[in-house]
């Protein structure tokens, strides 16, 4: 049973981010190059935060366990600040990239868009936040146990996963509006997206209220989903086509 | 290719206007800039695949996570000290000692290969190598088979164990298969990992782990660097790096071109005074070549000495070097296409029309082997027009009947006249 758990919550907590990366980034290895950086810049920004946090529960009474508390989700208002902030970093590294490429590049133009480079750096903050958040309980679940053995949830595994895999999308959507807003010097956008972070992160404190966290933040990914297709330049138009099975010439795709 | 006929000849490269250097340069940084990420890329898999066993290992087999109380004899400060702070002093000496342990090798390393003891550094190469595929091989065996509870007779493991080093030792120091030389570095590297979260304490193993990727930069990107001077001096002696250091992503082979039978392999001559012909500098292909590396191209010793024989001197002395540099040029103009993929033509060109001003002045030289030597580097470049000029020229057969050449990422033969 525990194989199994094992590997339904890997799969389901990875399983999309992965087909992602076979299909739109392994092929390219610009691409595979920005994705990890694009993760590389998420670590930091929690190494750096989880520094603030550790010092800060070093710093006071560890009995106290309402203080520990607060500062638990002092620490994580701070790093989803702190991920913003990277991801604005992460976006103006790009940028001067991108001019250098593309001065040196045979094209006409720079190898990579700017929208195609939101995408991967989006995936790759989500897988990255993906792996931090699931992996020490994937592997706990291989071991022997029982979940819930003290009163609390069982259903503990699955919505971890489930949960895991509304982040990994939801990174990767927020990095494509992000970019966009950036690109269009739309200031609110990031404001918008930080909100929506900081919400997703409040709804996650209901735990293990499993029905007010996982439906609404579930909710908001579908949103941002939508809210992603069309700025990232897709309209009703193409999804018609698409639906019509007909190829049009002036369908692009990100 | 315009390397190549210029280390041949000695002569010194035409003069260039800026512009084809400004634009050679750009391509070749962007050139440089491609290679460099595929090969990013393509280094990426065997270290994943590497922490991929070596996670899975951890995770399964307990006894490499079980400290014994055994240490390493580098590092003899323990770890299960009273106070943090003594504990940090202890792992920070540790760290000190392993890695000037390890900086002490590679300088003995560098040495032993400047200095050409190569029969050491094999057997170093070998012993060490061959401890590794045997040794910690069958340890872990063990190990595992103990994880699983898997009842194993000796002669069945003898024979695992046997075949596993065998062709370990097999694919690393001599020829192999890419793809199985590449999963043997792998699994040697994962065995090596394991041996160290073994027996090295915690907070060493995280400060070796930091000095040692400091180190690797230091020693590969500084000028005085020791991995730097390894690698410079191999390039300067064209030869190949000792397979077992090195993990190749593709087949690097040397290919003899113009060689006389010079260069490191020993050779009698009959004028061991003249100054040697350099050998052409070695390209790395993609697919397997078709050769083995120590083809001559039909130049056998026994055809270089008859030829010797009958036509005189078969290198090019400085003598004769400075003859062909004091040559004036009767260049033609420099075609104006600013298409910079022709710049290497264009100086080819210009290197075939001052060979066949040469001709046109000492017509006796063309059967002489300074002849055949630069008409066959010419004739290197693939797209180039230049052969089937020189080809109307006609220079006599001094040639093999054919060749392999190798362009960009292509293997192709030519016949030549």
């Amino acid at each position: 049973m525990t194989a199994a758990v094992f590997f339904g919550c890997a799969f389901i907590a990875f399983g999309p981010a992965f087909s992602l990366f076979i299909f739109t980034i392994a092929k390219d290895p610009l691409r595979v190059i920005i994705l990890i950086a694009g993760a590389f810049f998420w670590l930091v920004s929690l190494l750096l935060s989880s520094l603030v946090w550790f010092i800060a529960t070093k710093a006071t009474n560890a009995q106290d366990l309402t203080l520990q508390k607060d500062l638990l989700i002092f620490g994580c208002v701070f790093s989803v600040i702190l991920q913003e902030v990277f991801r604005f970093a992460y976006y103006r590294l790009l940028r001067k990239a991108n001019e250098g490429l593309a001065a040196i590049s045979e094209e006409d133009g720079p190898p990579l868009s700017v929208r195609e480079m939101a995408y991967v750096a989006g995936l790759g903050f989500g897988i990255m936040s993906g792996a931090f958040s699931m992996i020490n309980t994937l592997s706990d679940s291989l071991g022997p146990g029982t979940v819930g053995m003290f009163g609390d949830s069982q259903y503990y595994f699955i919505t971890s996963a489930l949960m895991t895999l509304a982040l990994t999308l939801l990174h990767t959507f927020w990095g494509v509006v992000f970019f966009e807003g950036c690109e269009r010097r739309r200031w609110w956008v990031i404001a918008v997206v930080l909100c929506l972070h900081l919400m997703v992160f409040s709804l996650s404190l209901l735990n293990p209220l499993y029905v007010g966290s996982i439906l609404p933040v579930y909710a908001i990914m579908l949103l941002m989903a939508v809210w992603a297709f069309f700025s990232s330049g897709g309209s009703l138009h193409n999804i018609t086509l698409l639906w019509m099975c007909r190829k049009s010439n002036t369908e692009t795709s990100s | 290719s315009l390397k190549i006929s210029r280390y041949m000849n000695g002569q010194a490269p035409p003069q260039r206007p800026t512009q084809v250097v400004e634009s050679e340069e750009d391509e070749d940084e962007e050139l440089t800039l491609k290679y460099g990420a595929k090969h990013v890329i393509m280094l990426f898999v065997p270290v994943t695949l590497c922490m991929v066993v070596v996670v899975a290992t951890i995770k399964s087999v307990s006894f490499y996570t079980h400290n014994d109380g055994q240490r390493l004899i580098y590092t003899p400060f323990p770890e299960d000290t009273d106070t943090i702070g003594q504990r940090a002093l202890n792992s920070v000496l540790n760290a000190t000692i392993m890695i000037s342990v390890i900086i002490v090798m590679t300088m003995v390393l560098v040495l032993l290969y400047k200095y050409r003891c190569y029969r050491v550094i094999q057997g170093w190469l070998f012993l060490s190598s061959l401890l590794l595929l045997f040794f910690f091989s069958f340890i872990y065996l063990k190990e595992v088979f103990k994880t699983y509870n898997v009842a194993m007779d000796w002669i069945t493991l003898a024979v695992i164990v046997w075949n596993f080093g065998v062709v370990g030792m097999i694919c690393i120091h001599w020829k192999g298969p890419l793809r199985l030389q590449q999963a043997y570095l792998i699994m040697i590297s994962a065995l090596m990992a394991l041996v160290f979260i073994k027996y090295l304490p915690e907070w060493t193993a995280w400060l070796i782990l930091a000095v040692i990727s400091v180190y690797d930069l230091l020693a590969v990107l500084c000028p005085k660097g020791p991995l730097r001077i390894l690698v410079e001096t191999a390039q300067e002696r064209n030869e190949p790096i000792f397979p077992a250091l090195i993990y190749s992503s593709t087949m690097v082979w040397l290919v003899n071109m113009a060689d006389t039978g010079l260069g490191h392999r020993p050779m009698t001559r009959k004028n061991p005074t003249e100054a040697p012909v350099t050998q052409v500098e070695t390209l790395s292909l993609g697919p397997a070549p078709l050769s083995p590396p120590e083809d001559d191209g039909g130049f056998t010793p026994n055809w270089m000495g008859h030829q010797e024989h009958q036509l005189g001197p078969l290198q090019s002395t400085d003598e004769t070097r400075r003859e062909i540099q004091q040559l004036p040029s009767a260049r033609p103009p420099v075609m104006d296409d600013d298409d910079d993929e022709e710049t290497n033509e264009k100086l080819a060109r210009e290197e075939a029309s001052d060979t066949m001003t040469l001709f046109s002045h000492h017509p006796e030289r063309v059967d002489s082997p300074a002849g055949p030597i630069r008409v066959f580097v010419l004739a290197f470049e693939p797209k180039c027009r230049i052969v089937k000029a020189l080809k109307c020229y006609s220079i006599q057969n001094v040639f093999a009947e054919k060749f392999q050449l190798v362009g960009k990422r292509e293997l192709k033969l030519l016949r030549l006249l």
